[in-house]
C-alpha cells in the first residue's frame, strides 16, 4: 500500500513563511514526510503584479512542493472567504496531484474553495480553524481602534459597528458554517479556540483539539544557555511580538519607564520582513539595556532562545494558541503573560501569576519585579509537544478518514522514535 | 488615541470600496511580461524565489501521480494541429493520462500548463527564445521531455531533394535547409523524440541519439464523425479526387498526369476534383475542361467536396521528403468512405491492404490500368470505400498499441 498523500492549503508557505500558522503547517508537513513517509503537498499564496491573476507556479524549499496561487492584491469582500477562481485552480490541481487528503489548515484569503474542490473530488476534507477566521471577518476579533472585541459567544448583532455592511457578513457567516458542515474534521489549537468557536455557532460533524507543536531546542542549546546563564548573570526579557498595541507593546513600555532599577536587558525580537519593527523606536529613556534581535527562522531561533531568561508575553487579545509561549517554556524561560485565551492551555510554572486584559501597566511591572527579585529565576523545561509529535496526533486522527479512501488499516500509528526531546517526556496534550 | 484613529481611519478607508486589501505582507514583483520569468529584475518572481532558495524543484512529480503531458507546439497549421496536437488526447486518455496543450508563443499558458505536468511534449518547434524558457521550465520541474514531429523539418538531405520544393521560389528551399539545424537542435534537448512514420522514424535516428518512438496519425473522433455520403457521389460519371494541403503538389500529381489524362480522355463524364492547393496551368489543355477546383478550405468542407467522389489518388515522387510522410490522406478519404489509390512512397501503403481497401501500386504499376478497373466496376469501388472506413474503426482509430502507437512510448510515459 502507498503512504497517503495530502494536499495541504495554507494561505503561506516555505519560501514565505509569514506567522505562526505558517511556521505549523511547514512543520508538520515535514514531520508527516519524513516520520511518516507521507507525501505531501501544498497549495498557498503570494501576491504579485510580474504573475497573472490566479496563475500558479510551483516552486519548493526542502522537500515539500509547493503550488502558489497569484492573489490580485485587493479583491472583492466575497472572494476573500470563497474565491470560485481559487477554488478552480484547487480542482485541477487536485486533479492532477491525486491526493487522498486534503487539509485546509489555515485557508483565510484562499477560501472555502478549496473545501468545495474535495468535495467535488470525493475526498476527506480537515478543516484547522486558526485565529478566528472562521467566526470573525476581521480574523482576529480585533475592531478597526485595534483593541480586542472579547464576545463569547461571537454575536453579529454586536459586530455592526466593526463592519461595513451587515448583510455582506450575514451572508459570509451563512456560507462559512455551510462550508464547516461539508468537512470531515474540525481542529483547534486549543480548547478555548474550539469552545468559542462552538458557542458562536460553528458545528462541525466531528471536532478535535489539535494542539500545535513547537521547535523544541536543539543539541547544545542547554548547554549554551547554562553558560550565557554562568557568565552573564543579569536577567535577560525577550518580547517578540512587535511595537503593537493588541501584543502589549504600550503595556510594557509603561511598565518599564516607571521601573527603578536598571539591573537587567531586554532583547526585542524583530519579526518583520525588512527588518522595520523597531527601525524608529528609541530605547534610551528605558532603563535597562535595550536591544534588538534580528528576525530568525526556525533553525535559528536557539540563538535567541539561550539569550532570554524571562518571556514578555502581556497580550491585550485572546489568542488561538501562543507558539512562542511554548517555545519559551521548553526551554526552561519563565513567562510573564496574560490570561489570553489558548496561551494559557499549558503546564508551565506561574499559570497563578497570569493577569488579565486590560490591566494597568503597574500589574506587569509587579511581574517584572518579580521576576527580578525571585530566588528560583530558571525553571526546569516544560513538557510541550514538539511538531513530531503534532504530526503523529494528525496522522492518528484523520486515519479514520484514509481507512475510508485508501482503505488503510484500522491500527494505531507505529510509534516512531522523536527526533529530539530535551526532556524526553513532551507530552501531547491535546 | 492618535494611533488607534489612525487605524481605524485607514481601515474604514481600504475597505471603503467594497474591496478588501491582502493580507500578505507585501505585494511584490516587478512589471513584466507577466509570466515573471527570466528578468534580471531582482525582484521578479523567479529572482525572488532563487534567492530564498525555492527556485528548484529537486525531484521530478510524485510517480503515483497519473500522468499530465503538457504540450507546446506551432498549432499554427491546422492539419497538425488536428493529427499531431488535438488527437493526442484520444490516445493519452486510453493510456489514463491527463492532457492539456498550448501554443509555444502564448507564455503564460505554457507556464501555466507546466506547473503541475509530468512532463513536457514539444511538438514541431525550433530553437527560438521562447522554446529555451519552456526547456529551462521543463529542466527546472524536472520534466521528462519528448518531442514530436511529422515531417523532416531537421534534416538538410530530405529538404535539398524534396521534389515539390522545384515548383517553389529557390529561396524558400533555402530556408527550409537553413531551419533543419534549428529544429535538429531542440529535438535533440528532448528525452525521447516520437515521430509520424516508420521512415521518419528512421531517418531522425540519423540526427539524434535519443529512442525515437513511432506514433503515427490515426483517426480520431472527429473524423469518424464524418460519415459517408448515403447516396454516393455525384452523378454518373466517375470522380476521382487528388487533395493537396499545400504548395508544391504538382509534382507529385506529374508522376500519374499521364496516366490520369488518358482515363480522363476516355470518357467525357470523368472528372478529376482538385481540392486545395493547385497551379492547373501545369495540367494538360486536353483535361482542363473536366478538371473542377476547390480553394482550400476547413476541414469539413474538405470533407464534404471528398464525399463526393469515387476514388482518392495520392502518388508522391519518389524522394526522402516524401518517403517520410503519413497517411492522412488516406484517413480522411476513409472516413468519407472512399478508396484511396497510393504508391508505396510514403507510409499511406500501411493503411491499403492492395484490392480490398483500396489500391496499392508501386513503381512498377500501372495507374491507368487500376483506374480503369475501379471505373469499370462501381459495386467494387463502393465496397472497398465500405472497408476503407470500417478499417479505420478497427484499426485506425485511437489506441495505446500498433499500428497507431509503439507501445513503448506509453511505457516511457507511465515509467
Amino acid at each position: 500500500m502507498t503512504a497517503p498523500h495530502v494536499l495541504i492549503a495554507n494561505i503561506f508557505f516555505a519560501p514565505y513563511t509569514y506567522g505562526g500558522a505558517t511556521i505549523v503547517a511547514e512543520e508538520v508537513a515535514r514531520a508527516l514526510a519524513q516520520r511518516h513517509g507521507w507525501q505531501v503537498s501544498v497549495l498557498s499564496a503570494v501576491s504579485r503584479i510580474d504573475l497573472p491573476p490566479y496563475a500558479v507556479r510551483k516552486i519548493q524549499t526542502g522537500e515539500i512542493p509547493n503550488f502558489v496561487i497569484n492573489l490580485p492584491p485587493s479583491r472583492p469582500y466575497a472572494q476573500m472567504y470563497c474565491n470560485s477562481q481559487v477554488a478552480e485552480a484547487a480542482g485541477r490541481l487536485i486533479q492532477s496531484l491525486a491526493p487522498d487528503l486534503v487539509h485546509a489548515h489555515c485557508i483565510q484569503e484562499l477560501g472555502t474553495g478549496v473545501i468545495r474542490a474535495a468535495r467535488q473530488e470525493g475526498l476527506p476534507v480537515v478543516v484547522s480553524a486558526h485565529d478566528f477566521w472562521w467566526i470573525c471577518e476581521r480574523q482576529f476579533m480585533i475592531r478597526p481602534d485595534g483593541r480586542y472585541c472579547g464576545q463569547d459567544p461571537v454575536d453579529l448583532n454586536v459586530c455592526r459597528g466593526c463592519v461595513l455592511d451587515m448583510s455582506q457578513t450575514r451572508t459570509r457567516q451563512l456560507q462559512l458554517k455551510q462550508s464547516m458542515q461539508e468537512v470531515d474534521l474540525v481542529t483547534y489549537p486549543s480548547e478555548f479556540a474550539r469552545d468559542l468557536c462552538h458557542r458562536s455557532g460553528l458545528l462541525p460533524q466531528r471536532e478535535a483539539v489539535w494542539q500545535n507543536g513547537v521547535r523544541h531546542p536543539g543539541p547544545g542549546f542547554f548547554r549554551n544557555q547554562a553558560r550565557r546563564r554562568r557568565t552573564h548573570p543579569t536577567p535577560v526579557f525577550g518580547y517578540c511580538g512587535g511595537p503593537s498595541d493588541i501584543k502589549g507593546w504600550p503595556l510594557i513600555r509603561k511598565a518599564f519607564e516607571g521601573l527603578e532599577r536598571s539591573d537587567f536587558k531586554v532583547l526585542l525580537a524583530d519579526g518583520s520582513m525588512d527588518g522595520s519593527w523597531w527601525k524608529d523606536s528609541e530605547f534610551a529613556a528605558l532603563p535597562g539595556t535595550w536591544k534588538v534581535h534580528p528576525r530568525y527562522s526556525q533553525d535559528e531561533m536557539d540563538g535567541f532562545w539561550q539569550n532570554i531568561d524571562v518571556l514578555l508575553f502581556p497580550s491585550q487579545w485572546k489568542e488561538t494558541f501562543g507558539l512562542t509561549i511554548r517555545e519559551a517554556l521548553c526551554r526552561g524561560i519563565r513567562v510573564i503573560q496574560t490570561n489570553s485565551g489558548g496561551t494559557v492551555e499549558h503546564t508551565g510554572p506561574d499559570r497563578d501569576r497570569v493577569f488579565p486584559i486590560g490591566a494597568r501597566p503597574e500589574a506587569l511591572r509587579a511581574e517584572i519585579l518579580h521576576a527580578l527579585a525571585r530566588l528560583d529565576p530558571w525553571p526546569d523545561p516544560v513538557a510541550v509537544p514538539d511538531f513530531d509529535s503534532q504530526a503523529d496526533h494528525f496522522a492518528e486522527l484523520v486515519q479514520p478518514l484514509l481507512h475510508k479512501t485508501m482503505g488503510m488499516p484500522t491500527v494505531r500509528p507505529v510509534q516512531l522514535a522523536r527526533s529530539h526531546d530535551p526532556s524526553g517526556s513532551a507530552a501531547r496534550t491535546a | 488615541m492618535k494611533n488607534t484613529l489612525r487605524r481605524s481611519l485607514t481601515w474604514w478607508r481600504n475597505t471603503g470600496l467594497g474591496r478588501r486589501g491582502s493580507i500578505a505582507p507585501e505585494v511584490t514583483g516587478g512589471v513584466t511580461d507577466l509570466t515573471g520569468f527570466f528578468r534580471s529584475d531582482s525582484s521578479s518572481f523567479w529572482t525572488e524565489s532563487a534567492s530564498r532558495t525555492a527556485f528548484s524543484i529537486p525531484t521530478p512529480p510524485i510517480r503515483r501521480q497519473r500522468p499530465k503531458i503538457a504540450m507546446i507546439g506551432d498549432l499554427n497549421l491546422p492539419q497538425c494541429r488536428k493529427y499531431r496536437v488535438e488527437q493526442l488526447a484520444e490516445v493519452f486518455a486510453a493510456a489514463d493520462a491527463d492532457y492539456v496543450f498550448s501554443h509555444y508563443e502564448d507564455l503564460p499558458r505554457c507556464m501555466d500548463i507546466l506547473q503541475d505536468a509530468t512532463h513536457l511534449l514539444l511538438y514541431r518547434l525550433r530553437s527560438h527564445p521562447h522554446v529555451t524558457r519552456h526547456l529551462y521550465e521543463a529542466h527546472r520541474l524536472k520534466l521528462p521531455i519528448l518531442y514530436d514531429i511529422d515531417d523532416p523539418l531537421f534534416s538538410v538531405p530530405a529538404y535539398a531533394t524534396y521534389g515539390n520544393m522545384d515548383v517553389l521560389p529557390p529561396e524558400l528551399k533555402a530556408h527550409f535547409i537553413d531551419e533543419a539545424p534549428h529544429y535538429a537542435e531542440v529535438m535533440n534537448m528532448a528525452d525521447v523524440v516520437s515521430v509520424s512514420t516508420p521512415v521518419l522514424r528512421d531517418h531522425a535516428s540519423e540526427f539524434t541519439s535519443r529512442p525515437v518512438f513511432l506514433r503515427r496519425n490515426f483517426a480520431d473522433r472527429s473524423t469518424l464523425e464524418a460519415q459517408p455520403r448515403p447516396d454516393g457521389p455525384h452523378g454518373e460519371g466517375f470522380r476521382l479526387c487528388f487533395a493537396s494541403g499545400s504548395q508544391g503538389h504538382e509534382v507529385d500529381f506529374a508522376v500519374i498526369e499521364k496516366d490520369v489524362t488518358e482515363f480522363l480522355a476516355r470518357k467525357p463524364d470523368r472528372k478529376l476534383v482538385i481540392l486545395g492547393h493547385f497551379d492547373t496551368r501545369r495540367l494538360p489543355a486536353e483535361i482542363r475542361n473536366q478538371v473542377e477546383t476547390h480553394a482550400f478550405t476547413d476541414y469539413a468542407g474538405y470533407l464534404a467536396h471528398l464525399s463526393g467522389c469515387d476514388a482518392a489518388i495520392m502518388p508522391l515522387a519518389d524522394d526522402l521528403f516524401n518517403r517520410c510522410k503519413s497517411g492522412v490522406r488516406v484517413i480522411d478519404a476513409a472516413s468519407v468512405g472512399v478508396p484511396s489509390l497510393v504508391g508505396t512512397v510514403s507510409d499511406m501503403q500501411a493503411l491499403v491492404q492492395d484490392g480490398r481497401n483500396g489500391r496499392v501500386i508501386d513503381s512498377a504499376g500501372d495507374w491507368g490500368a487500376a483506374l480503369e478497373d475501379l471505373a469499370s466496376d462501381r459495386p467494387l469501388v463502393r465496397e472497398m470505400g465500405r472497408e476503407a472506413r470500417s478499417g479505420l474503426e478497427t484499426r485506425w482509430s485511437a489506441r495505446v498499441e500498433e499500428p497507431v502507437i509503439d507501445p513503448e512510448m506509453i511505457r516511457w510515459i507511465a515509467a
